[in-house]
């Protein structure tokens, strides 16, 4: 039971690495300045420099059927420096996972003990037309799998290259490709690609009325590698994430609104009951924030999200964002 | 200047609980009295400390708190220009809480401080964070509450304001799990005139808390609430009359237990300029459960410095 789990632990924590708080952001940077954006050319088209944190503090259960087997709470602190000199932009952003939930005498379900991600993007600017860009991004996470297994480490290096083209005033569009290794104390090593693509619209200037609305794709392939010795065999399923982004600044004020889908291609059989399941995680998001033309940026926002699998895992959570735009 | 500033808020700070009617979408004209929501400080007119207390009896229709100080509360206001931070403490060591099922009063201590940035914009719109930390002991039961907030302000045409906001609250009692909830705050306001001269406000707000139970003790248990608050205050060549009240519903988590109704009502009388301000309150509250009822009489004065 417990090594089903196992697999099942692993199962998500390959969707959760794609995942955080996904914002459409692939061609185009989010309103809110203190986001970090998925994409280095996207991060090209920032409108000035910033330094930014959130702090969101979330809860959550998951249940196996009506039974609810882990109750989730803990904090999520992310840190975002942005800055342009002439032909090049800079972002350089933090997030650290300090989840409360600690498992306890015959606890058989994996539960995420604590995760790090840094991300650092460096985008050539081009003339007011296109960005270049290279992002690399680490992400760490130490899980407890079972009574064996308290404390596995996962490692996520991704190195990504991607393209950020303007047409006409207000109209983005682009896309990347990036490459993925994964390091776990269970499994061998294993890799993957994942490509990303991505159209936008935003009008307006800094200080007045703004709109911006984007939609992205990403798709990160299958990849499987043998079991070796000691460790187990490695297994990353094909995954698609639909994104998309709203938001509306009238003087100054931004309200937004964004959601993710993310759909992992496997078959999951429950060991007991011989139920079949796929892999769904949709979250949604929305937030009112403060975002002056220079100066101090602050507000909040809310957050579900609802992970369906062999089990349903729910989260909800609000966070408060602090930044300053200079 | 700024000896004086520490010495205020030293004592402030000091004296702990009492008036804390809070104010949702506007600040009240009384200085003294702290924000609910950080959205709300935007609107405040300059620097200000200030300090209250309040004293009062207790009663049900078995037993009788005589008058004793309730507590006291402090407040410092800094707005230097569109930004504007209040931190505010209060608290009572010696307060008496009525369990309405075995209608009895017991001993209570109570400690609140927060703390809020708010940004206003453009004259018209307001945007807040703020964090609290709330220490409550009754029966041996020790809360131990903290969270955070945001909110954010609207003012339309001269005078009209609303607001939202919400406060997530971590409630920590020993050898029991952690609780968790958001309390929702709205409401909407009219204020007209000026602070130093005359001035009208009539603000209106709900705050909401929703039931959380890990068990059937009360340590495993917050219950759901619902507050209504009707503020209505008036300046007149800088003399200051007021009247206030708060409904609180308390739902019951328990089947011995059944829906509490307290109402808290508060007329204010004083003198109040931009420098200074001096306020005298009576403060009367009904609480009732059943055939059971509770009865609280007070009387505070609040003491503000402006520095605009």
């Amino acid at each position: 039971m417990a090594s089903d789990w196992i697999k099942r632990g692993l199962v998500l924590a390959s969707l959760m690495a794609a995942g955080g708080s996904l914002s459409a952001q692939v061609v185009v940077p989010a309103l809110d300045p203190t986001q970090p954006t998925l994409s280095a050319g996207a991060a090209g088209w920032r409108e000035g420099d910033v330094v930014g944190s959130s702090y969101s503090d979330h809860s959550g259960s998951r249940k196996v059927g009506d039974l609810e087997v882990i109750k989730y709470t803990g904090g999520r602190l992310t840190g975002l420096v942005g800055v342009q000199f002439s032909t090049l932009a800079v972002e350089l952003s933090s997030t650290g996972d300090r989840p409360n939930t600690k498992p306890g005498t015959g606890f058989d379900h994996p539960v995420t003990l604590k995760r790090d991600r840094q991300r650092a993007s460096f985008s050539v600017l081009g003339s007011d037309f296109a960005n270049l860009g290279l992002r690399t991004e680490t992400d760490s996470k130490v899980q407890w799998m079972s009574a064996t297994a308290v404390q596995v480490k996962t490692k996520l290096d991704k190195t990504a290259g991607d393209l950020s083209v303007k047409i006409g005033d207000s109209f983005y569009a682009g896309g990347g490709y990036a490459k993925v290794k994964e390091k776990s104390d269970l499994t061998v090593d294993n890799n993957w690609t994942e490509t990303m693509a991505g159209v936008g619209l935003r009008f307006g200037a800094p200080g007045g009325s703004r709109f911006r609305v984007e939609v992205g794709w990403i798709n990160a392939g299958k990849a499987v590698q043998s079991a070796y010795l000691t460790k187990a065999q490695a297994v990353h399923p094909a995954t698609d994430t639909q994104l998309a982004s709203l938001e509306l600044e009238i003087s100054g004020l931004l309200f937004s609104a964004s959601s993710a889908v993310e759909e992992e291609n496997v078959t999951l059989i429950d060991p007991v009951s011989g139920q079949s399941s796929g892999v769904t995680r949709n979250s949604s998001r929305g937030g009112v924030l403060w975002v002056p033309k220079e100066g101090m940026v602050l507000g909040f926002a809310f957050g579900n999200e609802k992970v369906s699998q062999l089990y349903t895992e729910t989260f909800s959570d609000f966070e408060v964002k602090l930044g300053y735009l200079f | 200047m700024k000896h004086l500033w520490l010495l205020l808020l030293g004592v402030g700070l000091a004296l702990n609980p009492g008036i804390s009617w809070g104010q949702v979408v506007t600040p009240a004209i009384d200085p003294a009295r702290p924000s609910k929501l950080a959205a709300a400080s935007s609107w405040r007119f300059g620097t200000s400390v200030a300090m209250a207390t309040q004293f009062g009896g207790q009663k049900t229709d078995q037993q009788k708190v005589p008058d004793h100080n309730f507590g006291s509360s402090g407040l410092l206001v800094i707005q230097p220009s569109a930004i504007t931070i209040e931190l505010a403490s209060n608290g009572s060591d010696d307060l008496a809480v009525w369990d309405a099922t075995s209608d009895l009063l017991y001993p209570s201590s109570q400690n609140e401080s927060s703390g809020s940035i708010a940004v206003r914009g453009e004259g018209r719109v307001s945007v807040g964070l703020g964090g609290i930390s709330r220490a409550k002991e009754s029966r041996g039961i020790f809360r131990q509450q903290s969270g955070f907030g945001g909110s954010f302000g609207f003012r339309l045409g001269e005078g009209f304001f609303g607001a939202v906001g919400m406060n997530r609250i971590t409630e920590k009692v020993a050898a029991v799990e952690d609780k968790q909830w958001n309390e929702m705050l709205g409401g909407l306001a009219l204020v007209y005139g000026d602070p130093d001269s005359s001035m009208f406000r009539l603000e209106g707000s709900l705050v909401s808390s929703p039931l959380v139970a890990g068990g059937t003790g009360l340590e495993t248990i917050h219950h759901k609430t619902w507050e209504q608050n009707a503020d209505l205050e008036l300046l007149w060549s800088r003399w200051y009359l007021s009247a206030g009240s708060t409904t609180t519903k308390t739902f019951p988590a328990l089947v011995r237990e059944g829906d509490q109704h307290l109402t808290r009502i508060r007329y204010g009388l004083g003198y109040r300029k931009l420098s200074f301000s001096l306020i005298f309150y009576r403060t009367l509250a009904d609480e009732q459960l059943g055939s059971k009822m509770y009865k609280e009489r007070g009387y505070g004065a609040t003491l503000g410095f402006g520095f605009l």
